[in-house]
């Protein structure tokens, strides 16, 4: 919990920050593609919304996008009612068709479908009319997580997450958004500006080229919402802050060493010609406060400033630098790896269960037909049919020449269809010392002939490690076995057992794999020998009962497993366990991995 | 028409470039496959596709666009051909069609009017994006999420050229004759063996490191953004000479000549890698025979095949799914071993 007398100085950036974004993204929705605004719904990001219509009224188009919108609402479609009451084509408007340069809002984006992104995304890069707001109410690292084609787009992220309400407030201002479109437009981005963004972008790690457009666009906007009519080095500043804060991979080697690892990439920047290469204006690392005076002292000389790369390279980088605190820089590991992955595993969501388009076929029921449904033409001619001569005779005198069949909307029958869902096999590996000293690289052996079954079978794979005092999943759901075999085979051994951790965690993500229509497959391998209780302490008997407790609450999750026992001769302890957990038991016989890969193919089967 | 990046303004990706190039030089070639990170300028340079295809023409109302000097003609144009009344045609862009991710099997092949089947009970056909991609591009992005009932329905159409539609109670084929462009991020998931085969060349992205040509990506995009119509036309001539040329590549494509010799080679390379099918070798030879006219060379030669052999097999060799050495790497090897210097 934050207390408000603890609030301190980066909170109120976070919340300046998310103010001004609220402003630029206001400006030039479709070129800066939006904001990721990361919080829990909540007074604050109420209040930041708010403030964000207030500016916006009568300006700026902000239309709610629901999770579950269809197409038919985002891109229009064919309104039958109307159509069948005026017997021609009518198609009604999707939102998509009315943004004009307008922002959607997205509440929990985290949950929108892939098909429903798709389409966005689509629309954002061939239109490009439109800005997203997405609301992710994610409350973990771990839990879903934005769609990365989504997120690539979106220009910016703010954090709302346990800001205070009471020292959030939008100071009202109002901003004339039509002129500040037509101004920023027109001011240049100079050479100079450019190669250091594209450097500094380098030296954080941040690939995608999409994040070096974004900051020119940013810069000139807020050079624009200035009242200025070229950029300072303090726009540029505060755009490469506002826009790689959150896309910053890794930071930059200082000055030296980059000297020292490449000392060729300096020297064709050398040759650049700079004709305007001043010594860089004193004012460099100032606060934006101060830049307002130094823009009308520009104005009146109209001189334009100009730019040194190095040291604009070099501020840009102190900027985002500093933008960063400690924990997000721990973070930058995980945060890689679920962006990389979120995408497999979330394509999926809902659609397996809702997709239903295909599949075996089953009676059709009344509905209201939508992109998600088919009409089963036959079945609604044949619900309208005995109504016919009632209905010619109720329409006598308007159309009374009406040809065909005259169709109401509750005959309407829609096609229904079930499919099997996907399987998810999860592999828990124990990869304690235990472990690691005895049968860690056959157990590894193990894993991969399984891992050509679920080749052949098209399984998604997902691989969970446990060692020390924590279980960690390794892989999320992915098909590419390549990453789960290099992983696997580059899964350093050592540390205690925490298995009643292990067999905690892996039954909460089994169930949460259930949860999004899938069938997990958990399959354990361990030599059981728990050492470390479910507190993280030591302690062989506590950490075994722990384990049998822990055993038992996963068993209520009804999820198919299967216990792999790798140590060298089958454990009692070990096959308690895996009663417990409702759990087939396999010992893996020395030597003799196929074996158990046969008994597992026909359990898996 | 919205307005696109310029083709020859990307920088860089010249892999990419080629493939494309070859692709329109001989459709037959059979579709691109580009595999790469995200941002990597994929998505922007099958866009650009569009403004450097040279125009076609095209048999006027006909929602096929059927060439009308063409032999495949679908079942309309072909009965006004028998009926002997003279098509009247008109210059079209050649279509670039998206396929979005989600779309349902309805929208690809096409399905029942409901709305005439309703509102007139008349029993007609209401064409899909397959029959809007005919004769030009359909380009799926992130082809490896898409949904295996999709995939069912491309593999065959993009084989046999042909759209089948047998369902709703309607029973109409008509030509569905188009490239295929794909995109994805490999860690994503992989690819049926049998959509792989059916992409002609496959290529392999990556973006751009070196930061002089990420610079140069940059100032050009920000001066196309501020004005896309004055950038446009600054690449217009650029366009131009390129569209010219691989129009004049096309007219030189039956000239060209591809010894036995080559077609012995690359048969060797194929069993050598144990590619499936003869897909391999019948691509290899139409992109020698692209290249060699779109490079106004007369007859082919070996160092050809062994520059185009990574595009046209790396998709295509069998792999142990957990086996991670690189296709292009294997390629290079094989090429080493039976043609050593």
């Amino acid at each position: 919990m934050a207390q408000p007398s603890q609030y301190s100085e980066q909170d109120q950036r976070r919340w300046s920050d998310a103010c001004l974004i609220a402003k630029i993204v206001a400006i030039d929705p479709a070129g800066l593609g939006g904001i990721w605004v990361k919080s829990q719904a909540g007074p604050v990001r109420d209040q930041w919304l708010k403030g964000f219509q207030r500016l916006i009224a009568g300006q700026v188009l902000l239309i709610k996008v629901p999770t579950n919108a269809d197409e038919g609402a985002l891109i229009g479609e064919l309104d039958l009612l109307k159509t069948l009451a005026q017997q021609k084509k009518i198609y009604s408007p999707g939102i998509l068709d009315q943004i004009h340069n307008g922002l959607l809002l997205l509440p929990m984006a985290e949950r929108m479908k892939s098909h429903t992104a798709a389409l966005l995304t689509q629309a954002f890069d061939i239109k490009g009319q439109f800005g997203m707001i997405a609301f992710d109410e994610s409350l973990t690292e771990e839990d879903q997580h934005l769609l990365s084609r989504l997120e690539e787009r979106l220009g910016f992220q703010i954090n709302l997450e346990s800001l205070s309400y009471r020292h959030c407030e939008f100071a009202p201002e109002s901003i004339d958004i039509s002129q500040i479109r037509e101004n920023f437009k027109l001011i240049e981005v100079p050479i100079e500006a450019l190669e250091a963004i594209m450097i500094a972008a380098e030296s954080f790690g941040i690939d995608s080229l999409r994040a070096g457009l974004y900051v020119v666009r940013t810069a000139r906007v807020i050079a624009a919402i200035r009242g200025g009519d070229y950029l300072e080095q303090g726009d540029i500043q505060t755009a490469t802050r506002l826009v790689f804060a959150h896309r910053i991979t890794r930071l930059p080697q200082s000055k030296e060493d980059q000297e020292e690892q490449n000392p060729s990439e300096e020297t064709p920047l050398d040759d650049l010609p700079n004709p305007n290469d001043l010594p860089p204006p004193p004012n460099e690392l100032s606060p934006p406060s101060n830049q307002e005076s130094e823009g009308e002292k520009n104005q009146e000389n109209p001189e334009l400033p100009s730019f040194n790369r190095e040291d604009l390279e070099e501020m840009i980088i102190e900027a985002s630098k500093a933008s960063l605190s400690q924990n997000l820089l721990n973070s930058f590991d995980q945060k890689q790896k679920m962006i990389t992955t979120n995408d497999s595993s979330q394509g999926k969501v809902g659609q397996l269960q809702k997709g239903l388009l295909s599949g075996q076929a089953m009676p059709s029921r009344k509905g209201r037909p939508s992109y998600k449904h088919k009409v089963d033409i036959l079945r609604t001619i044949q619900a309208a049919s005995p109504w016919q001569k009632i209905r010619r005779l109720e329409m006598l005198g308007q159309r009374a020449t009406a040809k065909g069949i005259i169709v109401k909307a509750d005959d309407i029958y829609l096609k229904q269809y079930v499919q099997r869902t996907s399987t998810v096999t999860v592999f828990v590996v124990d990869a304690s010392g235990s472990s690691a000293m005895e049968r860690l690289s056959e157990a590894k052996g193990a894993v991969e002939l399984l891992l050509a079954q679920c080749y052949i079978r098209r399984d998604q794979v997902a691989l969970i490690a446990f060692r020390g005092k924590a279980a960690e999943l390794v892989l999320p759901p992915t098909r590419s076995l390549v990453r789960a075999k290099r992983l696997l085979s580059g899964m350093p051994g050592g540390g205690g057992t925490p298995l009643a951790k292990a067999i905690q965690d892996a039954a909460q993500f089994g169930k949460k794999l259930k949860s999004k229509g899938q069938t997990p497959l958990l399959i354990l391998l361990t030599d059981g020998r728990a050492n470390v209780t479910l507190d993280g302490v030591g302690g062989r008997e506590q950490a075994f009962q722990d384990a049998l407790v822990c055993a038992k609450k996963a068993r209520a999750e009804q999820l198919q497993m299967l216990f792999i026992d790798t140590s060298m001769r089958p454990q009692e302890a070990n096959q308690r366990i895996a009663s417990e957990l409702g759990a087939h038991y396999l010992p893996l016989p020395q030597g003799k991995s196929a074996s158990v890969v046969e008994a597992a193919k026909m359990l898996i089967d | 028409m919205a307005l696109n990046f310029p083709f020859t303004a990307i920088v860089g990706q010249e892999e990419m470039k080629l493939a494309m190039i070859l692709s329109t030089i001989d459709p037959s070639i059979g579709g691109v496959l580009v595999f790469g990170d995200r941002g990597t300028g994929k998505s922007t340079m099958v866009r650009s596709l569009a403004a450097l295809l040279p125009a076609m023409s095209a048999v006027e109302g006909c929602s096929y666009h059927c060439d009308p000097l063409g032999k495949i003609l679908c079942s309309n144009c072909a009965a006004l051909k028998v009926s002997g009344v003279k098509f009247k045609s008109q210059t079209i862009d050649a279509p670039v069609v998206d396929l979005p991710l989600g779309a349902t099997e309805d929208r690809i092949v096409g399905s029942l009017d409901i709305e005439k089947a309703l509102s007139q009970g008349i029993k007609s056909f209401e064409s899909g994006l397959l029959a809007k991609a005919n004769r030009g591009y359909l380009y799926i992005d992130e082809v490896n999420l898409l949904e295996d009932h999709l995939v069912d329905l491309l593999i065959d159409v993009a084989a046999s050229g042909e759209n089948v539609v047998e369902r709703d109670g309607l029973s109409i084929r008509h030509p569905a004759k188009f490239v295929l462009i794909g995109s994805g991020n490999p860690e994503e998931g992989e690819l049926r063996p049998q959509l792989l085969d059916r992409f002609g060349l496959s290529v392999e992205v990556k973006t751009p490191s070196d930061v002089m040509t990420r610079i140069e990506i940059i100032k050009r995009r920000e001066s196309y953004e501020r004005d896309p119509e004055a950038f446009i036309q600054q690449w217009s001539e650029a366009q131009n000479e390129l569209r010219e040329k691989i129009i004049a590549s096309r007219k030189r494509l039956l000239k060209v000549q591809v010894s036995d010799e080559i077609l012995i080679q690359a048969s060797q390379l194929c069993a050598h890698l144990g590619a499936d099918g003869l897909r391999g070798e019948l691509t290899l030879m139409r992109t020698i025979r692209a290249v060699c006219a779109f490079e106004n060379k007369k007859v082919a030669n070996l160092d050809m095949l062994k520059r185009i052999a990574p595009y046209g097999l790396r998709h295509r060799l069998r792999r142990d799914p957990l086996d991670d050495t690189g296709s292009t790497v294997r390629i290079e090897r094989a090429l080493e071993e039976i043609f050593p210097k």
